[in-house]
């Protein structure tokens, strides 16, 4: 069963974004804590998208589901000539697991300068992710909704990230 | 340099550890969790704590520690010195696990044993309640899972451990098994027994999200939004207890 084209799946990121790009005055660190609740979004992201759009189950993460990404990004690549959106998408995903694992490795408390840099890629790699859907939905026949409002989180990240890192 | 006694620790285990104390700027090297205690489970995670001389090392390591061994992960924990030193001076759960149950494996110089030894074993944790309290923010709003629950369970589950860990060591019981942990809670707390065991509960989402181990789960995780709100009010229990009791201390 193809992913609904129901823009809601995006509420939460893209809302995330918006506040921080709307709020008068904005504290950095504050929102930085609030980002785990971007890979909260992330993980369930990539299970419905991987279950509904390629028929693959993840449940483990990052690790077992980085593995099945890369998997299916290669089979898609020896199956299909056509599929480069798709595999752009499902590089991205891995790539944001990549840098889950890497935070899961670091240091078990919270040391400032790594925990900056992690929070700063995750806000980068969900821009690329909303970027890439939507590149992925253009392709496609049933997602012009979604595509269209990821099209737009893409820009919403954009702008969050710029102010940020004022 | 072996310094303890690694009889019982798989074999590849220590031969992981070999290679990791090979790589430059390891000085030391120590099993931690279930490995290190001897109640490792067949598929248990391997816990490592590497200790580099120098920050600027920390990453190079980390990127060539292995991640898994046959069907096991492998969690590595690479710290600089200075670091480390910091940690096991803040005495937080995971500090007073390392000083109570790291087993040294490789230590040049005995570098790892000098600082350890500056540290009293028996002192209680000094809790940080707040950390695990906006650890659980994030679940104040289950939309964000969009009806997908597993991985805010394994979480919860994950939550409510470490303050499990923490309300006993804040008191001097060290226990870091989170089965004891949560048992002893529950007989400790009459009234946290509840949360306790729900939280105990949740091991079979934590175990498949964290290590795609898939042994019978207690409910289904899609749709139960009932059983996630559950779970997110056990752990603000277990924490509120912490909180209060280290408001007292």
């Amino acid at each position: 069963m193809p992913l609904a084209d129901n823009p809601e799946i995006l509420r939460p990121p893209i809302g995330f974004a918006v506040r921080i790009t709307r709020e008068e005055a904005i504290d950095p660190a504050k929102q930085r804590e609030r980002l785990p609740g971007l890979l909260q979004f992330v993980r369930t992201f990539a299970g419905k998208l991987l279950k509904e759009e390629f028929g693959t189950t993840i449940e483990g993460y990052p690790e077992a589901a980085r593995g099945k990404t890369d998997e299916l990004r290669v089979r898609l690549r020896d199956q299909d000539a056509a599929s480069a959106p798709a595999r752009q998408l499902l590089t991205v995903l891995s790539d944001l697991m990549e840098v889950e694992i890497e935070h899961q490795e670091a240091s078990p408390e919270n040391d400032p300068a790594e925990q900056e840099d992690f929070h700063d890629a995750i806000l980068t790699f969900i821009q690329r992710l909303l970027d890439r859907f939507a590149e992925y939905a253009a392709a496609t026949d049933h997602l012009p909704k979604v595509g269209k409002e990821a099209k737009r989180g893409g820009a919403e990240f954009a702008k969050a990230a710029a102010r940020l890192a004022l | 340099m072996i310094h303890m006694m690694t009889a019982t620790v798989d074999p590849a285990a220590l031969d992981l550890i070999d290679r990791l104390a090979d790589l430059d700027h390891v000085r030391s090297v120590c099993l931690l969790g279930s490995t290190a205690r001897g109640d490792a489970e067949p598929g248990s995670d391997i816990d490592l704590l590497a200790v580099v001389d120098a920050r600027r090392h920390v990453k190079d390591v980390r990127s060539r520690a292995l991640r898994v061994l046959g069907v096991r992960k492998v969690q590595t924990k690479v710290l600089d010195e200075a670091r480390l030193a910091e940690i096991l001076g803040g005495r937080s759960t995971f500090a007073v696990h390392v000083l109570r149950e790291a087993v040294i494996v490789h230590d040049e110089g005995h570098r790892f044993a000098r600082l350890r030894a500056q540290h009293s074993p028996d002192a209680p944790v000094r809790a940080d309640p707040a950390a695990l309290r906006r650890r659980l923010e994030l679940y104040g709003d289950l939309d964000w899972c969009q009806g997908l629950y597993l991985y805010s369970l394994a979480d919860c589950y994950s939550i409510g451990r470490a303050a499990a860990y923490a309300l006993l060591g804040q008191r001097g019981n060290f226990e870091f098994s989170a089965g004891k942990a949560l048992a002893r809670v529950a007989e400790e707390w009459s009234d946290l027994r509840p949360a306790a065991e729900r939280i105990a509960r949740l091991r079979p989402f934590f175990v498949l999200a964290d290590r795609d181990v898939r042994g019978p789960l207690p409910f289904p995780y899609r749709d139960r939004r009932p059983e996630a709100e559950a779970a997110v009010r056990a752990a603000h229990k277990l924490i509120g207890a912490l909180e209060h009791d280290a408001a007292r201390r």
